[in-house]
């Protein structure tokens, strides 16, 4: 293998893979990248066996080709520190030679053939979607994803699909969240088939990442057991996670009789001055719901006390309830739209937040008392 | 013993706001785990299970979140009662509680069959003199089928309980017998089953499923009547079933003599089992009945109400059951414990059916169906178009109304009581032929009764 790369290139596509690089692992050839030189472009691949990477540099210049195993975190810290406009890669009796002006590393390569496979796109895809639209439901629904399992959670989050419809639901038994966009159905084998899959939490930070600032059309197949979804030069793979997600529809209470509409800046604002006097022990902020007003306010022990007014389209009965106020900061951050409503019943019963048609925020209350 | 500490006050909470969803088994339901923001919840067969799907998800959904604080799903599955789980059990999984699933009605290719009603058992039947033999029966039939009384033929009036022995006799069989092919399913199903597949010209798969279950039940059996291509289906069914000793339980109306124009072979075979009647219950039954009743949905019946709504009500345990749901409502609603006042109110302006039927109440819901003037049918005319729907009016009146043949003949453009009889005979004649003017006369007379008049 001998190629010329820009070390930039070489550090995003880097940055990319060893998103999914196992972190600690017995199998060393885990916590390596694998680069595999062809004749038109610079392959990395990277997996844990649970979640993997392909991601293809078509910026460099390949004299031969060949393939390297090196060690994932140690070439990014290399690359990264690399300065010069081109540096050149060679691979010379298990030893990965890179040189720039001046500079010259020399890492061991492990044999190729120790890289488990990593599962690329192959045919057409199921349905597409617009890597906006991807980005958008992943922020807002991966800040309610458990963040460690309990018996009341999940690590994962669920991805259902009916017909062109795409739902991600996350869940920690505390909150949940509902987001769904619109797909283009493919030719994909089920293209047919509405699917239901939980995909993990890293697979879902690592698309995050993919589509963090791409404005593309991603393939998206579902195999049994693995996800794939594949961009122009980037290929996620993920085994999905096994057992049974909370039924959302069920989740989400039906019967609500009381309605809220308030501005997002305001109520944004409100909860983190009203958080201001929270402490360990009380960490509920109250929220007191009355014609026209909406009142927040919370007490600490040792801190103080705050109250917090604003102006509420508000109907049904005087309600007070008590939230955790990140929980309905977390997702007040997200919003992009003007306006929210809160749908409530009782003080013990959960309350939805609804933002335009497209996104669902199902919360459950603190006990104040 | 639960997985989960929590079991017993959601059960509560659910019997505290749910009143009307509540069964006895419901004490029999164990929380197995608490797993991925589920609650799994075990229950003992596939009705239970469907019951439970359909009409208890949202009531124990609101009540696992409201006492756990958690955003929690409600999930039931079949499971063995007797086993005893352990903290560290995971909930049974697919393979696990198949045995279970197998042990119910056949699923493949009859998925339109009747579901099996969990309340209906033999548990919850209510003996007394009027059902004793009928009862009896069906209990023998269904730990014996095939061998006792075959076939066993049920008949009595609407809501005397012929569906519920039915029912209960499909539980008996599948809790005593390794995976059976049991069949339950009414009457006109059998016929649509039929009439499809001489349509498809798929006979031969009409009869080899017909003819390959362990035990066939059909419900009103009366709408067999007139139908002669599917009496001749069902005799040969019949005579197979038989001869291979497989059980046969049919219910009607009537006794199998008295369904008009069925053939007479299968009116004699009928016979040859045990035909048993179900006559409307005595007082007692039925304020055994009102407490059972009661008593399922959570409700505290004093001996006083039960006696007074049991004078009230005659013999239909539907009356009874709804004669229940309105003191429940209306004691919820006022807030007040369930004792007499409180019934005499609750019942009191019932209208009675029997009394609120009018002349003039006949003629605007026929004349509503039928699109023809009033003053026509009240007039001299004597077009076809407006002679028959006067003789349903003249049928219903002599039907639902104590009024003399002079009264009903005076009212309707001042006919002869001979008039009236003709008209009546008519009616009950075509009746008889036209399964779809029974279908007809049925709704008009509820609507008659209902006093529920349709806006055209």
């Amino acid at each position: 293998m001998k190629l010329q790369i820009s070390p930039q290139a070489l550090v995003d596509g880097l940055n990319l893979a060893s998103g999914a690089s196992a972190g600690r692992t017995p199998k060393e050839a885990l916590q390596c990248v694998l680069m595999k030189a062809s004749d038109k472009a610079l392959l990395l691949m990277a997996t844990d066996l649970e979640v993997g990477v392909r991601c293809q540099l078509a910026q460099v210049d390949i004299q031969k080709g060949g393939e390297a195993l090196v060690s994932a975190a140690k070439i990014s810290q290399v690359a990264r520190e690399l300065t010069d406009e081109v540096v050149s890669l060679e691979l010379r009796e298990n030893q990965l030679h890179l040189r720039g002006r001046g500079v010259h590393f020399q890492m061991v390569s492990r044999d190729p053939k120790e890289f488990p496979p990593v599962p690329d796109l192959e045919g057409e895809p199921d349905f597409e979607i617009e890597a906006r639209e991807l980005r958008r439901m992943a922020e807002r629904t991966a800040f309610a994803a458990a963040r460690e399992s309990t018996r009341y959670a999940i690590d994962g989050l669920l991805w259902e699909r009916k017909g062109d419809q795409l739902m991600i639901v996350a869940t920690d038994g505390r909150r949940l969240a509902v987001a769904s966009c619109s797909v283009t159905p493919k030719g994909g084998a089920s293209t047919q088939k509405d699917a239901r899959v939980i995909v993990p939490a890293k697979t879902m930070q690592l698309i995050s990442r993919v589509v963090e600032s791409s404005e593309e059309r991603l393939g998206v197949k579902f195999l049994p057991n693995q996800l794939l979804l594949k961009t122009e030069h980037v290929t996620i793979s993920s085994v999905l996670v096994e057992g049974h997600f909370p039924k959302y529809e069920d989740v989400v209470p039906q019967d609500c009789d009381k309605r809220a509409t308030v501005r997002v800046q305001d109520m944004h604002h409100a909860v983190r001055r009203a958080a201001l006097m929270t402490s360990e022990e009380s960490k509920g902020v109250r929220l007191c719901f009355s014609a026209g007003k909406l009142v927040l306010s919370s007490r600490s022990a040792e801190q103080g006390e705050a109250s917090i007014e604003l102006d509420v389209r508000y109907e049904g009965e005087t309600l007070d309830i008590g939230f955790n106020p990140s929980f309905l900061s977390d997702f007040l951050k997200v919003l992009e739209e003007e306006e929210v409503t809160f749908e409530l019943k009782e003080p013990n019963r959960p309350m939805v937040c609804h933002c335009g048609e497209n996104y669902t925020y199902v919360v459950m209350p603190v006990n104040l008392s | 013993m639960d997985t989960v500490p929590e079991w017993k006050k959601i059960v509560a909470f659910v019997r505290d706001r749910h009143p009307n969803i509540l069964r006895t088994w419901f004490d029999e339901l164990r929380a197995v785990g608490l797993d991925g923001g589920i609650l799994n919840v075990q229950c003992a067969n596939l009705p239970q299970q469907r019951y439970l799907q359909e009409h208890a998800s949202r009531p124990f959904v609101e009540a696992a979140q409201s006492m756990t604080g958690m955003l929690l799903a409600v999930r039931f599955t079949i499971g063995n009662h007797t086993a005893i789980a352990s903290p560290g059990d995971r909930f049974p999984t697919p393979s696990e509680s198949q045995p279970h699933e197998k042990r119910s009605l056949r699923s493949d290719g009859w998925a339109d069959q009747l579901p099996l009603n969990p309340d209906y058992t033999f548990e919850s039947f209510i003996t007394g003199p009027s059902n004793r033999l009928a009862h009896a029966a069906s209990v023998a039939v269904g730990e014996n089928p095939g061998k006792t009384y075959n076939p066993l033929f049920l008949h009595g009036r609407v809501g005397l309980g012929k569906t519920h022995l039915l029912q209960a006799i499909a539980h008996r069989v599948l809790a005593n017998q390794e995976a059976p092919t049991i069949v339950y399913l009414s009457c006109e199903q059998f016929i649509n089953h039929f009439i499809e597949s001489v349509e498809r010209g798929s006979l031969h798969d009409f009869r080899n499923r017909y003819r390959q279950v362990d035990v066939l039940l059909i419900d009103d059996m009366q709408f067999m009547a007139n139908r002669e291509r599917s009496q001749e289906e069902f005799f040969h069914t019949f005579n197979t079933l038989y001869q291979s000793g497989k059980q046969l339980i049919l219910t009607a109306d009537s006794p199998p003599g008295e369904i008009p124009s069925l053939e007479e072979r299968l009116t004699s075979r009928f016979g040859w089992g045990l035909v048993a009647r179900l006559d409307p219950p005595c007082m007692e039954t039925r304020q055994a009945i009102l407490r059972a009743k009661a008593r399922r949905r959570g409700i505290d019946l004093p001996e006083d109400v039960a006696s007074y709504v049991a004078s009230l009500k005659d013999g239909n345990i539907r009356e009874l059951e709804g004669a229940i749901t309105t003191i429940d409502a209306y004691s919820q609603q006022l807030g007040r414990a369930i004792d007499l006042p409180l019934v005499r109110e609750a019942l009191g302006q019932e209208p009675q059916a029997a009394e609120s039927v009018s002349i003039p109440r006949i003629l605007e819901v026929v004349t509503q169906h039928y699109n023809v003037k009033k003053s026509d049918l009240r007039g001299k005319r004597r077009h076809k178009s407006i002679a028959f729907p006067r003789q349903v009016c003249m049928f219903l009146a002599r039907e639902l109304t104590t009024h003399s043949l002079d009264e009903i003949g005076s009212y309707f453009g001042g006919r002869d009581h001979t008039t009236v009889i003709h008209a009546t005979r008519l009616v009950q004649r075509l009746m008889t032929k036209d399964q779809n003017l029974m279908t007809t006369l049925e709704e008009l007379k509820s609507r008659v009764t209902d006093g529920s008049s349709v806006r055209l």
